[in-house]
């Protein structure tokens, strides 16, 4: 095998085990009668170590507090909405201008007129009743009470007699 | 990442915040370290940790289970972590043009320049610096994680060649920065 295949093995499938060992086998007699691929693969024996031997920091305990965090916030904003948004839509459905609603208005609009104009002619009717039985009976005084005539008092009623 | 069983992911797409908590703890982990491998600060991390476990929680109930979780969380956090650096790359770059600093300085040098005084932590970071995040994505899930290939082609979407060529670019890249020169003491 020459320097340059085996470099470039040397530095991927080699260094992570991803080698046949037929390949392995051809590297390793390189190795064994080349000095400068031996230095590289030191090298790089070096460089992989240099990654294990960092040590692997502890998370801080405060990123796990601000998703927390994140997460209950995110809930009731989304729960809000919700809750905003039926009122919304029943808002809307309440004052929304729809014929039926218009038609139901102008009927009851009718109905209370029918029945507010009813009961002022019933009642106007049952008044002049009235005022026609006083006065058959109460003012129909003629001769016999000509005197109380001139007894009844304010202007008004002279007028009305 | 710790296995998660069926049933507490089935609570948690149903809004248990119970269950949510133990999906949490455990991807947190891996979500947290990869974003802070490819954003390379820890504030840009926590933030890409949120947003994925947000994302998470949003699309857990339209999960269906087609892939595995394991497989869908480490998309969505590579994801994330990836649109989050090119973010932070873009201001960064904005900034020094609105201080119209003429020298430009090329790819990750005074990432390489700052990792003379570090330890291995920033010495890595500083390494990773000089990876476009698509590169570093392939690594960090490689070397961190210690996917296989074809687990890393599942989660970022790309064949296993080019998973292959990416591993392989990303390292000669890396040990062509070590040998420039304060790296190479780390390394």
């Amino acid at each position: 095998m020459q320097c340059r295949k085996t470099q470039e093995l040397l530095k991927a499938d080699y260094l992570d085990g991803e080698i046949n060992q037929r390949e392995e086998k051809q590297i390793k007699e390189h190795l064994a009668r080349c000095s400068e691929c031996r230095r590289i693969e030191k090298e790089l024996q070096v460089q992989h170590m240099l990654f294990q031997k960092t040590k692997q920091p502890q998370v801080p305990e405060r990123v796990w507090q601000n998703i927390r965090d994140a997460i209950v916030t995110e809930r009731l904003n989304k729960e809000s909405s919700v809750s905003s948004s039926i009122l919304q839509r029943l808002r809307e459905s309440i004052l929304a201008p729809r014929p039926v609603f218009a038609i139901a208005g102008a009927l009851t609009a009718i109905i209370f007129v029918v029945i507010f104009a009813g009961a002022i002619i019933q009642k106007k009717q049952s008044f002049s009743k009235e005022n026609s039985g006083e006065s058959v009976v109460g003012y129909n005084l003629n001769d016999e009470n000509e005197d109380l005539l001139y007894t009844l008092g304010t202007n008004i009623e002279e007028y009305f007699l | 990442m710790n296995d998660i069983a069926l049933e507490v992911l089935e609570r948690a797409s149903q809004g248990d915040t119970g269950a949510f908590e133990q999906v949490y703890r455990a991807a947190s982990g891996f979500v947290y370290n990869v974003a802070l491998r490819i954003t390379r600060d820890s504030a840009d991390a926590e933030e890409v940790a949120q947003d994925v476990f947000m994302k998470i929680y949003h699309n857990l109930k339209s999960f269906q289970f087609r892939c595995a979780f394991k497989t869908w969380v480490y998309r969505i956090t590579v994801n994330t972590a990836i649109n989050s650096c090119r973010k932070s790359m873009r201001e960064e770059r904005d900034r020094v043009n609105d201080d119209n600093i003429i020298e430009s300085f090329p790819g990750g040098r005074s990432a390489a320049e700052g990792a003379i005084q570090s330890d291995i932590e920033t010495r890595l970071n500083a390494l990773l610096g000089m990876l476009s995040p698509e590169y570093k994505a392939c690594l960090v899930l490689r070397e961190i994680e210690g996917l296989s290939y074809q687990e890393i082609s599942a989660t970022l979407k790309i064949p296993v060649n080019t998973v292959r060529s990416r591993l392989k670019r990303a390292r000669q890249a890396l040990l062509e920065e070590a040998r420039k020169g304060p790296v190479k003491d780390a390394v």
